[in-house]
């Protein structure tokens, strides 16, 4: 069965590049949320290894969205994507494995991707 | 956004409805047969006879088939909501009031004001339309004008009648009290609130042409008669006063018609007369002769066979009468005098409707001042010396509350030395601002009930060295909470009743100032973050510069591709919106489109105003930087569409995008722990002048960026442009579209 990716990202540029990388992976399958809300109501309904996430969504920051995922139990991994690495330095969180910053590479998020989802 | 008639005059159909559905709101309150029904009844008629006027105009410019901005179902939502907001919401308070201890005057005062408000609304549109188009407005300020003329005539009307014979608003608990006070409130001798709208209607209909027209036509009209000239012809200037146009003429000979256009004043014979400041008189043939090629001689002479005697009379700063006569000569002497006596008579009417008119002028320009370059202090300077015209006071300042609300400060002071006072706060239990901070409103105090312990007045006293006698404190409310007052003290008579109207008056307007200055500082604020924000690069960009591996201190010249992207229209798209939602809006822009730059790797130089400045290929060259900067246009276009589609940006929302590539200067400016890359020189000005050429949704990019982009993506040439600053004109072209998968062109880019 195909690992599934939720890709949360306000920014409709960014969100298409990731898509297309995505795409090329026959190994998974993914879904995309607009805003931190939409991805809440998504993450209710369905389950999915893996999150890659913007800090800055439209409506909430990205670790804010981790917060409130705190008690649901649900249990994923986290690609974070910033603008600003440097302001994350000291964050922690056992479920973001890696934080990469502008601008993300192909390589780069293949590497993540395949890390984390060992494929 | 550009502005045309039909905006506005959709704009004011709107306004009519509201004002349609605020009178059927209030009617209800009435007894179906009561005299205040029946009024109300009679205005909402009036309201619904302009609606259809306003409506008519619409569609006759509709059958014109002129440039029309189409405004679709989501603007016209979008305006009426506005309409709403500006005129209601706003107001909810004042009608919370007016429903509970009002009668009719207080609801007809109201209404009056509402459509002042509307004028002055429609002046501000008028600034903003071309010419053609004005005349429209005018059409739209004349209407309303007369409605606010026939709300005044009611409310005189209804002021006269004794408080029995008005009837509070049924089903609502009013008291005697109350009604009593707000007829004597009008009762008093002098109406401010109503003087002030009956000057603001005077000056809308003397600010017309034709009334200025008809003002002199009359005066003219006697001695025209004795003179029975053959013809005579009215001028006035235009705005521009290169040019003026024919607003009247008379004619024995029924069949002579003119058209009244717009003519060159050079053009015509009053030329003359205007340039000479006197009356001209020509007899002789042989002057006569040396006229013939001027516009008016020429529509004359196809009327006229002979010309016998010609007098203009030039009225200055205004615009000229020409008489002209074929039967005989007029009499110099004669028409000299008579016509001194005519003139100075109408020369002094006409100052004093403008003095009246540039002192409405003057409070307009501070009331619509949102000024974000001018510091407080001038603003309260200027209010000062408005409040001077106005009212009688021997001394005048404005303090300001710190924002802990625990001291007072003296911020500006009229007519004495207050540099050594200010900003010496004093503890707020020793003010009366204290009493006015439990109340909200403002008082007067005569010399024996006064305290002199008391801040204002001990520092009145101290520099006017003067004893303070008659005393006035209004506060400043901001959103219901005073933040400061404006305090008077005459020494020459105890305030009135109009005084105390005109300063609650003024200190509304002054807060109405503080909060657009909050508001354009809330914006400047999210510029700056802006800014701070472009003292990033993108993290791949900083992490290589820290190393060292990829920097000169020095300035150097390096080609880069420069990309400028600004908002089309923002400020009139932010005047109709609230500063929250502004600030959402710009920190939803800012914030999509920065995240694209940093993922394309850009440089972001700077934010100027609502544009921002971004640069490629410089500290690090990509494959194709000239193409990755214009993809970085294009998907800055498609996130704005994208955004509009969802609903996150407005319809009207339009970004255009230039882009150059050339040499330009590079310098790291500032200290090493803040490190600034600017870029200046030709290549940077000629990327921010196509910007501003480039209409809505457009990306222009000059002949140099063409060269790299062509193979991967479709560009239209689009003439040659003369750009502000270039001595030649500059080859442009347009970019159309993608000539392969986005992605696909990015990879060979990036």
């Amino acid at each position: 069965m195909s690992q599934k990716i939720l890709v949360i990202e306000s920014t409709h540029f960014i969100m298409q590049l990731i898509c297309e990388k995505l795409k090329t992976f026959p190994e998974i399958t993914f879904s995309t949320a607009t805003s931190g809300e939409e991805a809440l109501a998504v993450l209710q309904k369905e389950k999915f290894e893996l999150l890659i996430l913007n800090q800055n969504l439209v409506d909430l920051r990205g670790t804010d969205l981790l917060t409130r995922l705190d008690r649901s139990g649900v249990e994923f991994q986290v690609i974070l994507i910033t603008s600003n690495p440097e302001r994350l330095k000291g964050y922690e969180d056992p479920r973001v494995k890696s934080i990469l910053g502008f601008p993300i590479t192909f390589d780069e998020l293949e590497k993540a991707v395949k890390d984390m989802l060992k494929i | 956004m550009g502005m045309n008639a039909e905006l506005v005059i959709n704009m004011a159909i709107q306004f009519e409805k509201v004002g349609m559905k605020f009178y059927k709101d209030i009617q209800r309150h009435f007894p179906p047969d009561s005299n205040e029904a029946k009024t109300i009844e009679y205005l909402k008629r009036e309201e619904a006879a302009h609606l259809k006027y306003f409506e008519d105009i619409y569609n006759d410019l509709r059958a014109q088939k002129r440039a029309m901005l189409q405004l679709s179902p989501v603007q016209t939502e979008k305006i009426e909501r506005f309409v709403n907001q500006k005129f209601f919401a706003e107001s909810e308070k004042t009608r919370e009031t007016l429903l509970h201890d009002s009668n009719i005057i207080d609801i007809l005062l109201f209404a009056a004001r509402m459509e002042m408000d509307a004028i002055n609304y429609y002046k501000q549109m008028e600034q903003m339309l071309p010419y053609a188009e004005k005349k429209i407005l005018h059409r739209i300020l004349k209407e309303e004008g007369a409605h606010l003329q026939v709300i005044l005539e009611l409310v005189y009307k209804i002021k006269n009648y004794s408080q029995n014979d008005l009837i509070p608003i049924d089903g609502l608990d009013i008291t005697k009290e109350l009604s009593s006070k707000a007829i004597t409130n009008y009762r008093d001798t002098e109406y401010q609130d109503l003087s002030l709208l009956n000057t603001t209607l005077r000056t809308i209909i003397d600010n017309s042409d034709t009334d200025a027209s008809s003002l002199i036509r009359e005066a003219l009209l006697p001695f025209l008669s004795e003179l029975d000239p053959e013809l005579w012809m009215l001028y006035f200037y235009d705005t521009d006063k290169d040019y003026c146009h024919l607003s009247d003429f008379h004619s024995r000979n029924p069949s002579v018609t003119f058209e009244n256009k717009l003519l060159p004043i050079t053009n015509l014979l009053i030329n003359q007369a205007l340039a000479r400041k006197e009356i001209l008189v020509i007899a002789d043939p042989e002057r006569q002769a040396t006229i013939h090629g001027t516009w008016d001689i020429k529509k004359t002479k196809a009327y006229v066979k002979e010309l016998r005697n010609i007098i203009i009379i030039p009225f200055e700063g205004i615009g000229a009468i020409e008489i002209i006569n074929t039967n005989g000569d007029f009499d110099p002497t004669k028409v000299n005098r008579e016509f001194t006596a005519v003139l100075s008579n109408i020369i002094r009417v006409i100052t004093i409707e403008r003095e009246g008119m540039n002192r409405l002028n003057e409070f307009y320009k501070f009331f619509t001042f949102s000024g974000t370059d001018v510091n407080i202090e001038e603003i309260y300077k200027k209010a000062l010396s408005l409040i001077a015209k106005e009212i009688q006071a021997t001394y005048a300042s404005i303090f300001h509350l710190t924002s802990n609300k625990q001291k007072l400060m003296l911020m500006c002071g009229a007519n004495f030395r207050f540099q050594d006072a200010q900003f010496i706060p004093v503890a707020i239990e020793k003010t009366y601002m204290a009493d006015m901070l439990k109340t909200g409103v403002g008082f007067t105090s005569h010399e024996k009930t006064l305290d002199h312990k008391r801040f204002e007045i001990s520092i009145l006293e101290r520099l006017s060295a003067d004893t303070v006698m008659n005393f006035l404190a209004m506060p400043i409310m901001l959103e219901q909470e005073p933040v400061g007052e404006i305090i008077l003290f005459n020494k020459n008579g105890s305030f009135r009743r109009r005084d105390i109207d005109f300063m609650e008056f003024m200190a509304k307007e002054l807060a109405a100032i503080l909060v657009k200055r909050r508001q354009v500082k809330q914006i400047m604020q999210i510029q700056q973050e802006g800014q701070y924000l472009s003292r990033y690069f993108s993290p791949n960009l900083l992490k290589r510069l820290k190393k060292g591996e990829i920097f000169d201190k020095e300035g150097v010249t390096e080609e880069i591709t420069v990309l400028f992207a600004d908002i089309r229209g923002f400020t009139p798209m932010s005047e109709r919106m609230s500063p929250q939602e502004i600030i959402r809006l710009l920190n939803t822009y800012f914030g999509r489109i920065v995240n694209i730059i940093l993922q394309n790797d850009g440089v972001i130089d700077k934010f100027i105003g609502d544009a921002i400045f971004v640069y490629w290929g410089v500290p690090i060259k990509h494959k194709n930087d000239t193409l990755l900067a214009t993809l970085t246009g294009i998907a800055i276009q498609e996130e704005v569409a994208f955004m509009k589609e969802k609903g996150i940006l407005p319809e009207d929302f339009h970004i255009g995008i230039g882009i150059n590539k050339g040499p330009a200067i590079l310098g790291n400016i500032g200290s090493e722990e803040r490190l600034e890359f600017t870029a200046i020189g030709d290549t940077v000005n000629t990327a921010s002048r196509l910007c501003g050429i480039a209409l809505k949704d457009e990306i222009l990019v000059a002949g140099s960026v063409y060269k790299d982009i062509f193979f991967d993506l479709e560009v239209a040439p689009h003439g040659k442009q003369a750009l502000k600053g270039k001595s030649k004109e500059t080859l442009v072209y347009k970019v159309m579209n993608l000539k392969n998968q986005f992605f696909e062109i990015y990879k060979k880019a990036f």
